[in-house]
């Protein structure tokens, strides 16, 4: 909301500063954004006169202007625009001259012509956001030539832009904020009467009204006014909406678009004309229905939206856009004047559904003033006469079938100190309540009964008062205090502190953490993963399908890494994933760690820095340092993973993750170097298994003997079922199991492999004897063959 | 010539011999031809059976004198050997202590996270514990619960992100930490002191300043006499904690519908001290979070009795906090992975 502060002081008379206005309204709750002087960077434009206009010889697009521009000053200009003729008045910005954004005018030569200025279009001028051509100046305005565009066009004002919460319909408006000014300066608010002749026939006489639809449109008024004259607006008209955001069309128009901006409440004018029968029916647009809006769109329609229609077709989009059809055109003579009240819920959903908003929907999407209905209709219809002329036919129709009841709320003001924190006396409250129009029919010490006005649709409970007195009190007069309460203690849970422990081991191992979208595209998933849960209004591809593993992100930033710096990439992510929808029709949502090792190896020579055997190190330092000690590793094979040096990981029988490289094919597509190797973890399986809490065990404090064993096993028994099966027949006496050599050559047979381990053996309470040592060895060595096959190297 | 004397010359040959040795692989060769199985003193000994009883014990007082002499000038000898050896290896292992050691590279916390953690770490401080919740909610816990019926035109400040559930719009990617709140008083009674971190979605295209996905941490005490005074209490101390002692903080009546009174919170810009500044967009102050006392509806929601309990529950946007601690200028930086980025923080 744009707030013109010379048209906010004609309803309230202020003498504080412009951002001492500011800062009052902000503190009330009025957040600003802005505070601008419009004339602000503009510097010697004035009012120009286009005396000829001829071709530019060297280019088909542009064209040499003479503009005089005051006494005896002519200047030649190119200029691109072609939305003016021989006569215009316009903006023109001498040599010399400055634009916003300190834009000095120079002299400059333009495929071959000189060009002595500048012809400015609103947007040049900062008066715009865009401009479709130069701003050419009403001609009716009469301004003398050389004057300055500042105040030829009302630009000694300060705008200050707010962004209005959407509770507060109200306060997108003049006078609401008004009321919010004089509430907080302490200064009376005067809205304007309004003097209006009605004369001739009657209303009923030039229109008539149907509305079928009251719970969608509770209040419909309409008013004719016949024999007007379209023209330009005046100066002032026109300065204000300009200050406001809003472009200057006709009269009509901008008298409907100046009352909206003054009191909040959207009018609509049609051409009584092109309406079919004189008839204005309200009611819910049919199956196949669409209706041209003013800004030449096609508009499809459904069931659902309201429209106002002649006796044959729609001519509006209730409440959100008037149609192309019954616009006001220069030729219209006499218009019918809608005012209603619109149930905010219905304009929201169509205004989201066709994506359509103005100034209209956007007020009656969070509510308008039902009661306000009349004085709107009245103030336009007072000023359409005054600029457009024209005979306001008698009388007003008012399909009001249901009249508006004002909300009655009862105020308890221990309550409202209780809230803040507080000690505003009763009397005090009740001043603060009444300053914004509140009306309060009775009140004692306990008790303050109000009734809230028809214009504030947000105040309904005790509550939304409590808050009226805060703001109006000042937050910043709310003395502050910690909790006194002792009886919690914060902390993190057991999964927050393992979660944190994962993070310090992975970055002990040199990986870095990323962070990365929760969403994949269909290129990013890995060839043959299963089903996925998608995003049902996903802004581009790319953010359609919620991710089902961290490995797409992983890859995703390990290939921008890698595409402009060689090298080595170690990364790693926890974070939520999605699996398929559940019977509930909610995603499988589980938290997943991963990470990747990938890129060139430092040591061209040596791709196993990359490889399966390094991520595993990390993964098994990883699940150790949570208490995870007895995982096991079993071949398997994932979507997108190599299949000779992928694993399970098992603990307890249930798989809780997965390691391995990715499949080459995947390396080279997404340019990860040499070799990639990932493992990721469902986290529920990981912090659920972590012990609680460990306690002590007691160690053998005897000497350790090491006895070194290698034994040559088929090429299919897993190392690790080998050394499972050598703890299982030791038991307690193996201290600890270390796999040091693995040789595969001509010292072993085809298909076999020797594994050489390194044995600690103690007993708890005394030093093993060499008898008993020799017995723990043969049983490590008839474990390993009856289990595995193995024999003992060099007995074969 | 006595025993005596040819112990005497013995030891003095042994001192001259092992004087002249010059290493220790040496010295201990000599020390076995001097003093081993074979040696004279050993031999000496051997004969003291041959001699006569009386003189014996004398003559073994004087072996045994001359074999302490000569194990003594080894052991004098050994440590002087040793001590060149070990001087000699000092100057042979001299090294260039500017050489860097062998790479441990040591992997970086992403700067989300580490602001989660610090943010977390006051606030639990402060008697928060730490809650999590889904990040695809249902509407109703993202909604409805928090006072935001459908319609309501608070909905339209925040797009949407709906799943395909075939429930309709049912199902969505939760657009703000605050359903957590919900879901927390639908299982624990007051009082209740519970902050919730954790990743938000909005329909929104990346730009410098925008993202799809970032990160809030929601914040809800309730208890039976917590004020808005409270709030702003709270709010002061744990913005004075993470952004400087002597922030001052500003609160200007707003609107969120799960919160009543509704506040947003600014605070004086740690740059220029509130002089005006880029950073602080000349202002003197930065927004840094939305707050507020929770609304009876939701209490209502969850089956508090609102005339019992009072509350406050703020929210706040992690990558915003890490952007203005950090100086990062553009939200897209944080979601990139780009190396150069993650090893600064
Ligand atoms: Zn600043």
């Amino acid at each position: 909301m744009r707030l013109s502060l010379n048209w906010l002081t004609d309803y309230v008379a202020l003498e504080a500063s412009a951002s001492e206005i500011a800062e009052g309204l902000d503190a009330a709750g009025f957040e600003v954004e802005s505070v601008r002087r419009l004339d602000d960077g503009i510097e010697g434009v004035v009012v120009g006169r286009v005396e000829a206009v001829s071709d530019h010889p060297d280019a088909d697009k542009l064209r040499v202007c003479t503009v005089s521009y005051g006494s005896a000053s002519e200047a030649n200009v190119v200029c691109g625009a072609w939305n003016f003729d021989e006569g215009a008045k316009v903006a023109f910005a001498p040599i010399g001259a400055e634009l916003p954004g300190g834009f000095r005018i120079g002299r400059r030569r333009i495929r071959g012509i000189a060009s002595e200025g500048m012809i400015c279009s609103e947007e040049e001028l900062g008066l715009a956001d865009s401009s479709d051509g130069i701003l050419v100046l009403p001609d009716e305005a009469g301004y003398p030539l050389g004057m300055p565009i500042t105040l030829a066009l009302g630009l000694d004002d300060t705008v200050i832009d707010f962004d209005i919460t959407p509770n507060r319909p109200d306060a997108m408006s003049v006078i609401g904020l008004a009321r919010e000014a004089s509430a907080v300066f302490g200064s009376e608010l005067a809205i304007p009467s309004i003097e209006l002749n009605e004369s001739g026939a009657n209303i009923t006489d030039f229109v008539k009204v149907e509305n079928e639809s009251p719970e969608r449109c509770p209040r419909y008024t309409a008013r004719t006014i016949d024999g007007i004259e379209i023209g330009p607006s005046p100066e002032w008209l026109a300065a204000r909406l300009t200050a406001s955001g809003l472009r200057p069309i006709n009269n009509v128009v901008d008298v409907t678009n100046y009352v909206l901006i003054e009191c909040g409440h959207p009018l609509h004018a049609f051409d009584r004309q092109s309406l079919a029968e004189g008839l204005i029916r309200v009611r819910m647009a049919g199956h196949d229905e669409s209706v041209e809006t003013l800004d030449k769109v096609e508009r499809k329609l459904t069931p659902e939206d309201l429209v106002i229609a002649d006796a044959e077709r729609p001519v509006a989009i209730a409440g959100i856009m008037g149609g192309a059809g019954s616009e006001i055109t220069a030729q219209t003579k006499s218009i019918v004047l809608e005012s209603a009240y619109f149930e905010p819920t219905g304009i929201l959903a169509t205004s989201k559904r066709l994506a359509l908003r103005s100034e209209s929907s956007a007020r009656f999407e969070r509510g308008t003033d039902p009661e306000g209905v009349l004085w709107a209709s009245a103030r336009a219809a007072s000023l359409i006469q005054e600029l457009a002329g024209g005979v306001v036919a008698r009388g007003v129709i008012d399909e009001y079938p249901v009249p508006f009841e004002r909300q009655r709320i009862c105020l308890r003001p221990s309550r409202t100190n209780k809230i803040l924190g507080t000690r505003i006396a009763p009397d005090e409250q009740v001043r603060l309540l009444k300053a914004i129009e509140i009306e309060v029919t009775s009140h004692s010490d306990d008790e303050i009964r109000t009734v809230a006005p028809s214009f504030r649709p947000d105040l309904t409970r005790e509550i939304d008062l409590i808050e009226e007195v805060g703001r109006l009190h000042g937050y910043s007069n709310i003395e502050t205090r910690l909790p006194s309460s002792s009886s919690h203690t914060g902390g993190l849970t057991p999964r927050q502190r393992s979660r944190r422990i994962q993070s310090q081991v992975l970055r002990g191992a040199g990986l870095d953490e990323i962070k990365t979208f929760s969403f994949v595209g269909p290129e990013d998933l890995l060839n043959g993963a299963g089903k996925v849960t998608r995003v049902a209004n996903p802004l581009r591809a790319e953010e359609s399908i919620l991710r089902p593993s961290l490995l797409p992100g992983l890859i995703s930033a390990a290939r921008f890494n890698l595409a402009h710096r060689r090298g080595e990439v170690r990364f790693f992510e926890i974070g939520r994933v999605f699996g398929a929808l559940s019977e509930s029709g909610m995603p499988n949502e589980v938290e997943h760690l991963a990470a990747l090792i990938a890129g060139d190896p430092v040591d061209a020579s040596d791709s196993d820095t990359l490889g399966y055997f390094a991520i595993k190190g990390v993964l098994e330092a990883l699940l150790n340092a949570i208490g995870i000690s007895d995982a096991r590793y079993e071949p398997t094979e994932r979507a997108g993973l190599h299949s000779g040096r992928t694993a399970a990981v098992m603990v307890d029988e249930s798989p809780i993750g997965v390691v391995g490289e990715l499949h080459p094919s995947v390396v080279r597509d997404k340019g990860l170097g040499a070799r990639a190797s990932v493992f990721e973890l469902n986290q529920n399986e990981v912090l659920g298994r972590i012990p609680a809490e460990s306690s002590f065990q007691p160690f053998s404090r005897y000497p350790l003997a090491l006895v070194d064993l290698a034994f040559v096993v088929h090429e299919d028994v897993a190392a690790g079922d080998l050394e499972a099966a050598i703890r299982h027949a030791c038991g307690d006496a193996l201290e600890s199991i270390r796999l040091f050599d693995v040789y595969r050559g001509e010292q072993v047979a085809a298909e076999c492999k020797s594994l050489a381990y390194a044995l600690g053996f103690a007993a708890e309470d005394h030093t093993l004897s060499d008898d008993e040592l020799a017995a723990l060895r043969e049983r490590a060595i008839d474990g390993a063959r009856q289990e595995c096959g193995a024999e003992l190297r060099g007995l074969q | 010539m006595s025993a005596g004397s040819e112990m005497e010359a013995l030891v003095a040959q042994a001192k001259q011999a092992i004087g002249a040795v010059a290493d220790l692989d040496a010295l201990e060769a000599l020390a076995s031809e001097l003093t081993g199985r074979k040696s004279l003193i050993a031999k000496a000994n051997q004969e003291l059976k041959d001699l006569p009883p009386g003189e014996r014990p004398e003559a073994g007082r004087r072996i045994g004198q001359a074999r302490a002499a000569i194990n003594a000038l080894f052991e004098a000898r050994r440590g002087e050997l040793m001590a060149a050896g070990e001087a000699e290896r000092i100057r042979a292992e001299r090294i260039d202590v500017s050489l860097p050691g062998p790479s441990v590279r040591i992997g970086h916390e992403h700067v989300i996270s580490k602001t989660i953690g610090d943010l977390t770490e006051i606030l639990v401080g402060m008697g928060y514990r730490v809650a999590e919740g889904n990040e695809v909610d249902t509407d109703y816990y993202n909604f409805e619960a928090l006072n935001t019926p459908p319609g309501h035109p608070a909905r339209s400040m925040q797009d949407t992100l709906y799943v395909e559930s075939g429930r309709g719009e049912e199902v969505l990617l939760r657009t703000q930490t605050s359903g957590v709140q919900v879901h927390e008083m639908e299982s624990c009674s007051p009082p209740l002191y519970m902050i919730a971190p954790g990743r938000v979605f909005r329909r929104d295209t990346l730009d410098p300043s925008h993202s799809p996905v970032f990160h809030q941490i929601e914040g809800l005490a309730v208890d039976s006499d917590l004020t808005l005074g409270d709030l702003a209490g709270t709010l002061k101390f744990f913005i004075r904690e993470y952004f400087g002692g002597e922030r001052e903080i500003k609160l200007r009546p707003s609107y969120f519908p799960f919160t009543e009174p509704s506040v947003e919170v600014s605070m004086s810009c740690f740059l220029c001290d509130g002089s005006g500044c880029r950073t602080c967009g000349h202002a003197g102050w930065i927004e840094v979070l939305g707050a507020g006392m929770v609304d009876p509806n939701v209490f209502g929601s969850v089956g508090y009795d609102s005339e019992r309990w009072t509350g406050f529950a703020f929210g706040l946007g992690v990558e915003r906090f890490a952007m203005l601690r950090y100086g990062i200028p553009d939200i897209r930086l944080l979601y990139e992975n780009d190396q150069r980025f993650l090893s600064q923080f």
